[in-house]
Protein backbone atom coordinates (compact mmCIF):
# COMPACT_ATOMS: atom_id res chain seq x y z
CA UNK A 1 0.00 0.00 0.00
CA UNK A 2 2.49 2.53 1.18
CA UNK A 3 4.95 1.62 -1.56
CA UNK A 4 2.36 2.12 -4.32
CA UNK A 5 1.37 5.52 -2.97
CA UNK A 6 4.98 6.72 -2.68
CA UNK A 7 5.81 5.62 -6.24
CA UNK A 8 2.97 7.78 -7.56
CA UNK A 9 4.42 10.91 -5.97
CA UNK A 10 6.07 13.37 -8.37
CA UNK A 11 9.89 13.45 -8.13
CA UNK A 12 11.17 15.77 -5.43
CA UNK A 13 11.82 19.18 -7.04
CA UNK A 14 15.49 20.11 -7.18
CA UNK A 15 16.44 22.59 -4.51
CA UNK A 16 17.65 25.80 -6.12
CA UNK A 17 19.40 28.81 -4.66
CA UNK A 18 19.74 32.25 -6.20
CA UNK A 19 22.97 34.24 -6.51
CA UNK A 20 23.03 37.94 -7.25
CA UNK A 21 26.06 39.54 -8.94
CA UNK A 22 27.60 42.95 -8.19
CA UNK A 23 25.76 44.39 -11.22
CA UNK A 24 22.39 43.03 -10.14
CA UNK A 25 22.08 39.93 -12.37
CA UNK A 26 20.56 36.87 -10.70
CA UNK A 27 21.55 33.27 -11.33
CA UNK A 28 19.80 30.06 -10.28
CA UNK A 29 22.04 27.19 -9.23
CA UNK A 30 21.14 23.77 -7.87
CA UNK A 31 22.06 23.36 -4.25
CA UNK A 32 24.09 20.21 -5.01
CA UNK A 33 26.24 22.19 -7.46
CA UNK A 34 26.53 25.16 -5.12
CA UNK A 35 27.94 22.91 -2.38
CA UNK A 36 31.30 22.93 -4.20
CA UNK A 37 31.69 26.41 -2.75
CA UNK A 38 32.60 26.33 0.94
CA UNK A 39 31.26 29.86 1.32
CA UNK A 40 27.85 28.92 -0.12
CA UNK A 41 27.81 25.64 1.80
CA UNK A 42 28.17 27.56 5.06
CA UNK A 43 25.32 29.88 4.08
CA UNK A 44 23.11 26.93 3.16
CA UNK A 45 23.96 25.24 6.49
CA UNK A 46 23.00 28.39 8.36
CA UNK A 47 19.72 28.73 6.40
CA UNK A 48 20.84 32.02 4.88
CA UNK A 49 20.28 30.83 1.31
CA UNK A 50 16.50 31.22 1.05
CA UNK A 51 16.77 34.74 -0.38
CA UNK A 52 19.07 35.73 -3.26
CA UNK A 53 22.67 35.77 -2.01
CA UNK A 54 24.39 39.05 -2.93
CA UNK A 55 27.97 38.60 -4.23
CA UNK A 56 29.23 42.15 -4.37
CA UNK A 57 32.72 41.31 -5.57
CA UNK A 58 31.70 39.21 -8.60
CA UNK A 59 30.15 40.69 -11.74
CA UNK A 60 27.49 38.97 -13.81
CA UNK A 61 29.83 37.96 -16.61
CA UNK A 62 32.17 36.09 -14.24
CA UNK A 63 29.40 34.71 -12.03
CA UNK A 64 27.74 33.15 -15.09
CA UNK A 65 31.01 31.32 -15.83
CA UNK A 66 31.45 30.22 -12.20
CA UNK A 67 27.90 28.81 -12.15
CA UNK A 68 28.64 27.03 -15.44
CA UNK A 69 31.82 25.55 -13.92
CA UNK A 70 30.01 24.33 -10.80
CA UNK A 71 27.20 22.81 -12.85
CA UNK A 72 29.65 20.95 -15.08
CA UNK A 73 31.60 19.62 -12.10
CA UNK A 74 28.37 18.49 -10.38
CA UNK A 75 27.22 16.50 -13.42
CA UNK A 76 27.17 12.78 -12.80
CA UNK A 77 28.69 10.29 -15.19
CA UNK A 78 31.26 12.63 -16.78
CA UNK A 79 34.49 10.71 -17.31
CA UNK A 80 37.75 12.26 -16.15
CA UNK A 81 39.12 12.67 -19.65
CA UNK A 82 36.22 14.68 -21.05
CA UNK A 83 36.04 16.80 -17.88
CA UNK A 84 39.74 17.52 -18.31
CA UNK A 85 39.12 18.63 -21.90
CA UNK A 86 36.16 20.76 -20.79
CA UNK A 87 38.32 22.41 -18.09
CA UNK A 88 41.07 23.15 -20.61
CA UNK A 89 38.54 24.91 -22.84
CA UNK A 90 37.06 26.76 -19.85
CA UNK A 91 40.37 28.37 -18.93
CA UNK A 92 41.37 29.13 -22.52
CA UNK A 93 40.77 32.86 -21.88
CA UNK A 94 42.71 36.09 -21.34
CA UNK A 95 44.75 36.26 -18.14
CA UNK A 96 42.59 39.13 -16.86
CA UNK A 97 39.58 36.79 -16.96
CA UNK A 98 41.65 34.10 -15.24
CA UNK A 99 42.44 36.59 -12.47
CA UNK A 100 38.69 37.19 -12.11
CA UNK A 101 38.09 33.43 -11.88
CA UNK A 102 40.81 33.16 -9.23
CA UNK A 103 39.35 36.04 -7.20
CA UNK A 104 35.84 34.55 -7.43
CA UNK A 105 37.08 31.03 -6.57
CA UNK A 106 39.04 32.46 -3.66
CA UNK A 107 36.03 34.40 -2.34
CA UNK A 108 33.58 31.53 -2.85
CA UNK A 109 36.18 28.93 -1.75
CA UNK A 110 35.89 26.61 -4.73
CA UNK A 111 39.17 24.65 -4.56
CA UNK A 112 38.77 22.93 -7.96
CA UNK A 113 38.38 26.25 -9.79
CA UNK A 114 41.10 27.93 -7.73
CA UNK A 115 43.51 25.06 -8.54
CA UNK A 116 42.65 25.09 -12.20
CA UNK A 117 42.92 28.84 -12.78
CA UNK A 118 46.00 29.35 -10.55
CA UNK A 119 47.74 26.48 -12.30
CA UNK A 120 47.11 28.02 -15.72
CA UNK A 121 48.36 31.43 -14.58
CA UNK A 122 51.41 29.70 -13.09
CA UNK A 123 52.17 28.04 -16.44
CA UNK A 124 51.65 31.37 -18.19
CA UNK A 125 54.16 33.30 -16.08
CA UNK A 126 56.91 30.65 -15.80
CA UNK A 127 58.88 32.04 -18.72
CA UNK A 128 58.12 35.74 -18.24
CA UNK A 129 60.61 38.45 -17.31
CA UNK A 130 60.15 40.44 -14.07
CA UNK A 131 59.09 43.40 -16.23
CA UNK A 132 56.35 41.40 -17.94
CA UNK A 133 55.19 40.06 -14.56
CA UNK A 134 54.95 43.59 -13.13
CA UNK A 135 52.78 44.70 -16.04
CA UNK A 136 50.60 41.61 -15.86
CA UNK A 137 50.04 41.81 -12.10
CA UNK A 138 49.71 45.58 -12.06
CA UNK A 139 52.55 45.83 -9.54
CA UNK A 140 53.80 49.20 -8.36
CA UNK A 141 56.22 48.43 -5.51
CA UNK A 142 59.13 47.51 -7.78
CA UNK A 143 62.74 47.80 -6.65
CA UNK A 144 64.98 50.54 -7.94
CA UNK A 145 67.18 49.29 -10.80
CA UNK A 146 70.19 49.08 -8.44
CA UNK A 147 68.24 47.13 -5.81
CA UNK A 148 66.80 44.81 -8.45
CA UNK A 149 70.28 44.10 -9.76
CA UNK A 150 71.44 43.19 -6.27
CA UNK A 151 68.53 40.80 -5.67
CA UNK A 152 69.12 39.29 -9.09
CA UNK A 153 72.82 38.73 -8.40
CA UNK A 154 72.01 36.52 -5.39
CA UNK A 155 70.63 33.87 -7.77
CA UNK A 156 72.23 34.83 -11.05
CA UNK A 157 72.26 31.20 -12.23
CA UNK A 158 68.45 31.09 -12.20
CA UNK A 159 68.41 33.71 -14.97
CA UNK A 160 70.83 31.87 -17.26
CA UNK B 1 27.80 52.53 -36.14
CA UNK B 2 29.81 52.42 -32.98
CA UNK B 3 32.03 49.83 -31.36
CA UNK B 4 30.82 48.30 -28.17
CA UNK B 5 33.95 48.35 -26.04
CA UNK B 6 32.35 47.06 -22.83
CA UNK B 7 34.31 43.82 -23.04
CA UNK B 8 37.62 45.50 -23.64
CA UNK B 9 39.45 45.27 -20.31
CA UNK B 10 42.80 46.54 -21.60
CA UNK B 11 42.12 50.11 -20.64
CA UNK B 12 41.42 49.28 -17.00
CA UNK B 13 44.41 46.96 -16.57
CA UNK B 14 44.26 43.70 -14.70
CA UNK B 15 42.62 43.37 -11.31
CA UNK B 16 45.01 43.66 -8.39
CA UNK B 17 45.37 40.29 -6.71
CA UNK B 18 45.45 40.13 -2.90
CA UNK B 19 48.43 38.59 -1.16
CA UNK B 20 46.80 35.21 -0.37
CA UNK B 21 45.79 34.80 -4.02
CA UNK B 22 49.32 35.59 -5.21
CA UNK B 23 50.53 32.80 -2.89
CA UNK B 24 48.05 30.43 -4.57
CA UNK B 25 49.81 31.08 -7.87
CA UNK B 26 53.39 31.20 -6.58
CA UNK B 27 53.16 27.94 -4.63
CA UNK B 28 52.73 26.10 -7.95
CA UNK B 29 55.90 27.46 -9.54
CA UNK B 30 59.21 25.64 -9.91
CA UNK B 31 62.01 26.75 -7.58
CA UNK B 32 64.06 28.29 -10.38
CA UNK B 33 61.14 30.59 -11.29
CA UNK B 34 60.64 31.63 -7.68
CA UNK B 35 64.29 32.60 -7.36
CA UNK B 36 63.95 34.73 -10.50
CA UNK B 37 60.71 36.31 -9.33
CA UNK B 38 62.27 37.50 -6.07
CA UNK B 39 63.26 40.64 -7.98
CA UNK B 40 59.75 41.39 -9.32
CA UNK B 41 58.87 43.67 -6.42
CA UNK B 42 59.24 44.14 -2.68
CA UNK B 43 56.11 42.20 -1.76
CA UNK B 44 56.97 39.18 -3.93
CA UNK B 45 60.52 39.27 -2.55
CA UNK B 46 59.37 39.10 1.05
CA UNK B 47 56.68 36.50 0.24
CA UNK B 48 59.13 34.15 -1.48
CA UNK B 49 61.72 34.53 1.31
CA UNK B 50 59.12 33.92 4.04
CA UNK B 51 59.63 30.51 5.80
CA UNK B 52 55.83 30.23 5.95
CA UNK B 53 55.66 30.39 2.15
CA UNK B 54 58.48 27.85 1.95
CA UNK B 55 56.34 25.48 4.04
CA UNK B 56 53.26 26.15 1.87
CA UNK B 57 55.32 25.45 -1.26
CA UNK B 58 56.76 22.23 0.24
CA UNK B 59 53.31 20.99 1.29
CA UNK B 60 51.94 21.66 -2.16
CA UNK B 61 54.87 19.90 -3.84
CA UNK B 62 54.50 16.91 -1.52
CA UNK B 63 50.77 16.56 -2.27
CA UNK B 64 51.22 17.03 -6.01
CA UNK B 65 54.29 14.85 -6.08
CA UNK B 66 56.27 16.09 -9.01
CA UNK B 67 58.33 13.50 -10.77
CA UNK B 68 61.77 13.10 -9.25
CA UNK B 69 64.95 14.11 -11.01
CA UNK B 70 67.91 11.79 -11.30
CA UNK B 71 71.17 13.30 -10.13
CA UNK B 72 74.53 11.78 -11.04
CA UNK B 73 77.91 12.64 -9.54
CA UNK B 74 80.11 12.97 -12.59
CA UNK B 75 83.34 11.16 -12.01
CA UNK B 76 85.61 11.72 -14.95
CA UNK B 77 88.41 9.12 -15.10
CA UNK B 78 89.86 8.81 -11.61
CA UNK B 79 89.35 12.43 -10.63
CA UNK B 80 86.95 13.36 -7.87
CA UNK B 81 83.52 14.65 -8.90
CA UNK B 82 83.34 18.38 -9.49
CA UNK B 83 79.88 18.61 -11.02
CA UNK B 84 76.53 16.84 -10.92
CA UNK B 85 74.27 16.10 -13.85
CA UNK B 86 70.60 16.49 -13.21
CA UNK B 87 68.27 14.63 -15.55
CA UNK B 88 64.76 15.94 -15.93
CA UNK B 89 61.85 13.73 -15.05
CA UNK B 90 60.66 13.38 -18.61
CA UNK B 91 63.27 11.01 -19.85
CA UNK B 92 66.71 9.81 -19.02
CA UNK B 93 67.96 10.33 -22.54
CA UNK B 94 69.50 13.49 -24.04
CA UNK B 95 68.98 16.49 -24.61
CA UNK B 96 71.80 16.95 -22.23
CA UNK B 97 71.11 17.24 -18.52
CA UNK B 98 71.75 20.27 -16.37
CA UNK B 99 75.27 20.48 -15.09
CA UNK B 100 75.51 21.84 -11.59
CA UNK B 101 78.78 22.56 -9.85
CA UNK B 102 79.21 20.99 -6.44
CA UNK B 103 79.44 24.04 -4.18
CA UNK B 104 81.50 22.27 -1.51
CA UNK B 105 83.96 20.69 -3.90
CA UNK B 106 87.55 20.32 -2.67
CA UNK B 107 90.15 18.48 -4.77
CA UNK B 108 91.45 16.56 -1.74
CA UNK B 109 88.11 14.94 -0.94
CA UNK B 110 85.94 12.42 -2.70
CA UNK B 111 82.16 12.76 -2.55
CA UNK B 112 79.44 10.14 -2.39
CA UNK B 113 75.67 10.35 -2.05
CA UNK B 114 74.27 9.09 1.24
CA UNK B 115 70.71 9.50 0.07
CA UNK B 116 67.95 11.94 -0.72
CA UNK B 117 64.77 12.83 1.15
CA UNK B 118 62.10 15.48 0.71
CA UNK B 119 64.18 17.53 -1.71
CA UNK B 120 67.47 17.45 0.18
CA UNK B 121 70.46 15.41 -0.92
CA UNK B 122 72.92 14.17 1.69
CA UNK B 123 76.51 13.98 0.45
CA UNK B 124 79.49 12.75 2.44
CA UNK B 125 83.08 13.59 1.78
CA UNK B 126 85.99 11.26 2.29
CA UNK B 127 89.53 12.49 2.53
CA UNK B 128 91.69 11.07 -0.24
CA UNK B 129 94.67 11.34 2.13
CA UNK B 130 93.53 9.17 5.06
CA UNK B 131 90.19 7.72 3.91
CA UNK B 132 88.28 9.28 6.79
CA UNK B 133 84.92 11.00 6.60
CA UNK B 134 84.82 14.38 8.28
CA UNK B 135 81.80 16.22 6.93
CA UNK B 136 78.38 15.54 5.47
CA UNK B 137 76.56 18.15 3.39
CA UNK B 138 72.81 18.65 3.21
CA UNK B 139 72.26 20.13 -0.18
CA UNK B 140 69.23 21.53 -1.95
CA UNK B 141 70.31 21.25 -5.56
CA UNK B 142 67.28 23.33 -6.68
CA UNK B 143 68.07 26.41 -4.58
CA UNK B 144 71.84 25.61 -4.70
CA UNK B 145 72.06 26.09 -0.96
CA UNK B 146 73.85 23.69 1.36
CA UNK B 147 74.73 23.17 4.98
CA UNK B 148 77.94 21.53 6.14
CA UNK B 149 77.57 19.17 9.11
CA UNK B 150 80.89 18.25 10.74
CA UNK B 151 81.14 14.73 12.10
CA UNK B 152 82.16 14.35 15.75
CA UNK B 153 85.40 12.42 16.51
CA UNK B 154 86.36 11.88 12.87
CA UNK B 155 89.39 9.78 13.75
CA UNK B 156 87.27 6.72 14.51
CA UNK B 157 86.23 4.04 12.09
CA UNK B 158 82.77 5.07 11.16
CA UNK B 159 80.62 5.22 8.11
CA UNK B 160 77.74 7.47 7.25
CA UNK B 161 75.04 5.14 6.04
CA UNK B 162 71.65 6.75 5.98
CA UNK B 163 69.60 9.89 5.47
CA UNK B 164 65.91 10.17 6.17
CA UNK B 165 63.05 12.52 6.89
CA UNK B 166 60.73 11.81 9.79
CA UNK B 167 57.34 13.38 9.12
CA UNK B 168 56.23 12.95 12.74
CA UNK B 169 58.99 15.19 14.09
CA UNK B 170 59.32 17.15 10.81
CA UNK B 171 63.05 16.61 10.98
CA UNK B 172 65.87 15.34 8.79
CA UNK B 173 68.32 12.79 10.17
CA UNK B 174 71.73 11.50 9.15
CA UNK B 175 72.70 8.10 10.52
CA UNK B 176 76.20 6.71 10.88
CA UNK B 177 77.71 3.55 12.30
CA UNK B 178 80.76 3.32 14.47
CA UNK B 179 82.92 0.21 14.30
CA UNK B 180 81.26 -0.67 11.07
CA UNK B 181 81.91 -4.09 9.62
CA UNK B 182 81.69 -2.93 6.04
CA UNK B 183 84.99 -1.11 6.43
CA UNK B 184 86.95 -3.64 8.37
CA UNK B 185 85.22 -6.84 9.27
CA UNK B 186 87.69 -7.52 12.08
CA UNK B 187 86.44 -4.44 13.91
CA UNK B 188 83.55 -6.55 15.07
CA UNK B 189 85.77 -8.83 17.07
CA UNK B 190 86.49 -6.20 19.69
CA UNK B 191 83.95 -3.47 19.31
CA UNK B 192 80.21 -3.43 19.57
CA UNK B 193 78.64 -1.51 16.75
CA UNK B 194 77.15 1.81 17.71
CA UNK B 195 74.79 4.15 15.91
CA UNK B 196 74.89 7.94 15.96
CA UNK B 197 72.10 10.14 14.66
CA UNK B 198 72.23 13.74 13.57
CA UNK B 199 69.10 15.89 13.81
CA UNK B 200 68.84 18.95 11.58
CA UNK B 201 66.29 20.49 13.92
CA UNK B 202 68.66 20.50 16.88
CA UNK B 203 71.80 20.60 14.71
CA UNK B 204 73.41 17.99 16.94
CA UNK B 205 74.45 14.33 17.11
CA UNK B 206 73.33 11.77 19.67
CA UNK B 207 74.25 8.14 20.27
CA UNK B 208 71.46 5.58 20.16
CA UNK B 209 71.04 3.57 23.32
CA UNK B 210 69.45 0.60 21.59
CA UNK B 211 71.14 -2.71 20.86
CA UNK B 212 72.53 -2.76 17.32
CA UNK B 213 72.59 -6.15 15.61
CA UNK B 214 75.94 -7.40 14.37
CA UNK B 215 75.50 -6.93 10.67
CA UNK B 216 77.50 -6.67 7.57
CA UNK B 217 75.88 -4.33 5.12
CA UNK B 218 77.32 -2.21 2.41
CA UNK B 219 74.19 -0.94 0.73
CA UNK B 220 72.85 2.58 0.90
CA UNK B 221 69.92 2.95 3.26
CA UNK B 222 66.41 3.27 1.93
CA UNK B 223 63.99 5.54 3.72
CA UNK B 224 60.30 4.64 4.04
CA UNK B 225 57.68 5.46 6.69
CA UNK B 226 60.27 7.42 8.68
CA UNK B 227 62.44 4.30 9.00
CA UNK B 228 65.74 3.42 7.37
CA UNK B 229 66.30 0.02 5.76
CA UNK B 230 69.43 -1.84 4.70
CA UNK B 231 69.98 -5.16 3.05
CA UNK B 232 71.99 -6.96 5.70
CA UNK B 233 73.96 -10.13 6.23
CA UNK B 234 74.64 -11.66 9.60
CA UNK B 235 77.75 -13.78 8.99
CA UNK B 236 77.87 -15.29 12.45
CA UNK B 237 74.31 -16.56 12.35
CA UNK B 238 74.84 -17.89 8.85
CA UNK B 239 71.73 -16.14 7.68
CA UNK B 240 71.56 -15.56 3.95
CA UNK B 241 70.10 -12.10 4.17
CA UNK B 242 67.51 -9.94 5.80
CA UNK B 243 66.48 -6.33 6.07
CA UNK B 244 67.86 -4.40 8.98
CA UNK B 245 65.71 -1.41 9.83
CA UNK B 246 66.00 1.47 12.19
CA UNK B 247 63.03 3.29 13.67
CA UNK B 248 64.60 6.71 14.26
CA UNK B 249 61.84 8.17 16.42
CA UNK B 250 61.39 5.05 18.54
CA UNK B 251 65.14 4.32 18.65
CA UNK B 252 64.61 0.66 17.78
CA UNK B 253 66.85 -1.42 15.55
CA UNK B 254 65.26 -4.60 14.22
CA UNK B 255 65.31 -7.22 11.49
CA UNK B 256 62.71 -7.99 8.85
CA UNK B 257 62.97 -11.48 7.44
CA UNK B 258 63.04 -12.22 3.74
CA UNK B 259 61.29 -15.30 2.40
CA UNK B 260 63.46 -18.31 1.55
CA UNK B 261 62.14 -18.26 -1.98
CA UNK B 262 63.73 -14.85 -2.51
CA UNK B 263 67.22 -16.11 -1.74
CA UNK B 264 67.54 -19.68 -2.97
CA UNK B 265 70.47 -21.51 -1.43
CA UNK B 266 71.49 -23.32 -4.64
CA UNK B 267 72.68 -20.23 -6.50
CA UNK B 268 75.16 -17.53 -5.78
CA UNK B 269 73.75 -14.16 -4.91
CA UNK B 270 75.36 -11.37 -6.87
CA UNK B 271 73.37 -8.29 -5.93
CA UNK B 272 70.63 -7.74 -3.39
CA UNK B 273 69.39 -4.24 -2.71
CA UNK B 274 66.48 -2.67 -0.90
CA UNK B 275 64.42 -0.04 -2.74
CA UNK B 276 61.04 1.62 -2.67
CA UNK B 277 58.50 0.97 -5.41
CA UNK B 278 55.10 2.69 -5.32
CA UNK B 279 55.48 3.35 -1.58
CA UNK B 280 56.19 -0.31 -0.90
CA UNK B 281 59.42 -1.74 0.41
CA UNK B 282 61.03 -3.69 -2.44
CA UNK B 283 64.03 -5.97 -2.82
CA UNK B 284 65.98 -6.44 -6.02
CA UNK B 285 67.74 -9.79 -6.23
CA UNK B 286 70.19 -10.86 -8.91
CA UNK B 287 71.76 -14.29 -8.95
CA UNK B 288 74.74 -15.50 -10.92
CA UNK B 289 74.26 -17.90 -13.79
CA UNK B 290 75.47 -21.53 -13.68
CA UNK B 291 79.03 -21.78 -12.33
CA UNK B 292 81.76 -21.49 -14.94
CA UNK B 293 79.53 -19.96 -17.58
CA UNK B 294 80.35 -16.29 -17.61
CA UNK B 295 78.62 -15.63 -20.92
CA UNK B 296 75.22 -16.43 -19.50
CA UNK B 297 72.35 -14.19 -18.48
CA UNK B 298 71.82 -13.10 -14.92
CA UNK B 299 68.37 -13.91 -13.56
CA UNK B 300 66.89 -10.98 -11.63
CA UNK B 301 63.74 -10.67 -9.58
CA UNK B 302 61.94 -7.93 -7.74
CA UNK B 303 59.82 -8.50 -4.64
CA UNK B 304 57.60 -6.12 -2.75
CA UNK B 305 56.36 -6.30 0.83
CA UNK B 306 52.61 -5.75 0.38
CA UNK B 307 52.00 -5.11 4.09
CA UNK B 308 54.81 -3.11 5.66
CA UNK B 309 56.57 -5.13 8.36
CA UNK B 310 54.81 -8.42 7.52
CA UNK B 311 57.38 -10.87 6.05
CA UNK B 312 54.59 -13.22 4.90
CA UNK B 313 53.46 -10.53 2.49
CA UNK B 314 56.59 -10.63 0.27
CA UNK B 315 55.30 -10.96 -3.28
CA UNK B 316 57.31 -11.56 -6.42
CA UNK B 317 56.56 -8.79 -8.91
CA UNK B 318 58.96 -9.38 -11.81
CA UNK B 319 61.54 -11.81 -13.07
CA UNK B 320 63.80 -10.99 -15.97
CA UNK B 321 67.30 -11.60 -17.26
CA UNK B 322 70.14 -9.21 -17.93
CA UNK B 323 72.72 -10.37 -20.44
CA UNK B 324 76.14 -10.56 -18.87
CA UNK B 325 76.37 -9.66 -15.22
CA UNK B 326 74.85 -7.13 -12.89
CA UNK B 327 77.11 -5.23 -10.51
CA UNK B 328 74.67 -2.81 -8.85
CA UNK B 329 71.05 -1.74 -8.61
CA UNK B 330 70.18 1.91 -8.07
CA UNK B 331 66.44 1.73 -7.54
CA UNK B 332 63.55 2.69 -9.73
CA UNK B 333 62.77 5.71 -11.86
CA UNK B 334 59.42 7.43 -11.37
CA UNK B 335 58.06 5.42 -14.30
CA UNK B 336 58.95 2.21 -12.47
CA UNK B 337 61.95 1.46 -14.69
CA UNK B 338 64.90 -0.27 -13.07
CA UNK B 339 68.29 1.39 -12.90
CA UNK B 340 70.96 -1.27 -13.17
CA UNK B 341 74.72 -1.18 -13.50
CA UNK B 342 76.06 -4.02 -15.60
CA UNK B 343 79.44 -5.76 -15.47
CA UNK B 344 80.95 -3.18 -17.79
CA UNK B 345 79.98 -0.49 -15.25
CA UNK B 346 77.43 0.86 -17.75
CA UNK B 347 74.08 2.11 -16.57
CA UNK B 348 71.05 0.50 -18.14
CA UNK B 349 67.35 0.79 -17.44
CA UNK B 350 64.88 -2.05 -17.74
CA UNK B 351 61.28 -1.31 -18.52
CA UNK B 352 59.05 -3.96 -16.94
CA UNK B 353 56.17 -3.27 -19.33
CA UNK B 354 58.03 -3.49 -22.62
CA UNK B 355 60.78 -5.76 -21.28
CA UNK B 356 63.31 -3.47 -22.96
CA UNK B 357 66.80 -2.72 -21.72
CA UNK B 358 68.19 0.69 -22.68
CA UNK B 359 71.57 2.24 -22.13
CA UNK B 360 71.62 5.44 -20.10
CA UNK B 361 73.81 8.40 -21.02
CA UNK B 362 75.65 8.31 -17.72
CA UNK B 363 79.33 8.21 -17.02
CA UNK B 364 80.69 4.86 -15.95
CA UNK B 365 80.64 4.17 -12.26
CA UNK B 366 78.94 7.44 -11.33
CA UNK B 367 76.96 7.67 -8.12
CA UNK B 368 73.20 8.17 -8.57
CA UNK B 369 70.38 9.49 -6.45
CA UNK B 370 66.83 10.53 -7.30
CA UNK B 371 65.49 13.72 -5.80
CA UNK B 372 62.16 15.55 -5.77
CA UNK B 373 62.10 19.29 -6.35
CA UNK B 374 61.86 21.34 -3.19
CA UNK B 375 62.15 24.93 -2.06
CA UNK B 376 63.27 23.87 1.39
CA UNK B 377 66.79 24.85 2.37
CA UNK B 378 68.53 23.55 5.44
CA UNK B 379 69.75 26.89 6.71
CA UNK B 380 66.17 27.92 7.48
CA UNK B 381 65.12 26.62 10.87
CA UNK B 382 62.35 24.06 10.74
CA UNK B 383 59.13 25.43 12.17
Amino acid sequence: MSSSSSSSLPPCPKKMITLKSSDGETFQIEETAALQSKTLENMIDENCASTPIPLRSINGKILAKVVEFCNKHAEVGVDAESLHAWDAEFVNVEYTTLFDYILAANFLEIPTLLDLASGVVGDMIKGKTPDEIRKMFNINDAFSPEEEEEVRRANQWAFE
Amino acid sequence: MSFDDDDDDDGGGSPKLPHDVVIEILKRLPVRCLLRFRCVCRSWHSTIDDPHFMAVHSNHSALHASDPYLVALDVANDRVPRVCSMFSNESLTPPSPWQIEIPFFTPTNDHLFVGSCNGLICVKDTSLRDGLERTVYLWNIFTRKHKAVPLPHPGMTHVVRGFCFDAKSNDYHVVRFLHFAGVNYRCFENNKPQVEIYSLRTDSWRTLECEVPLLYHRSRAVSLNGNLHWYALDWKAGVAGSIAWLDIAGEVFDIMALSEEMLPKDSSLVVAEVAVLNDLLAVFVCRGGPPGNHESHSPCSVWVMRDYGVPESWTKLYTFEVSGGVSAFDGFTWKGEFLIENDDVERVSWNPITGQLSNLPLLRGCDLVSVVESFFSPWIRLG
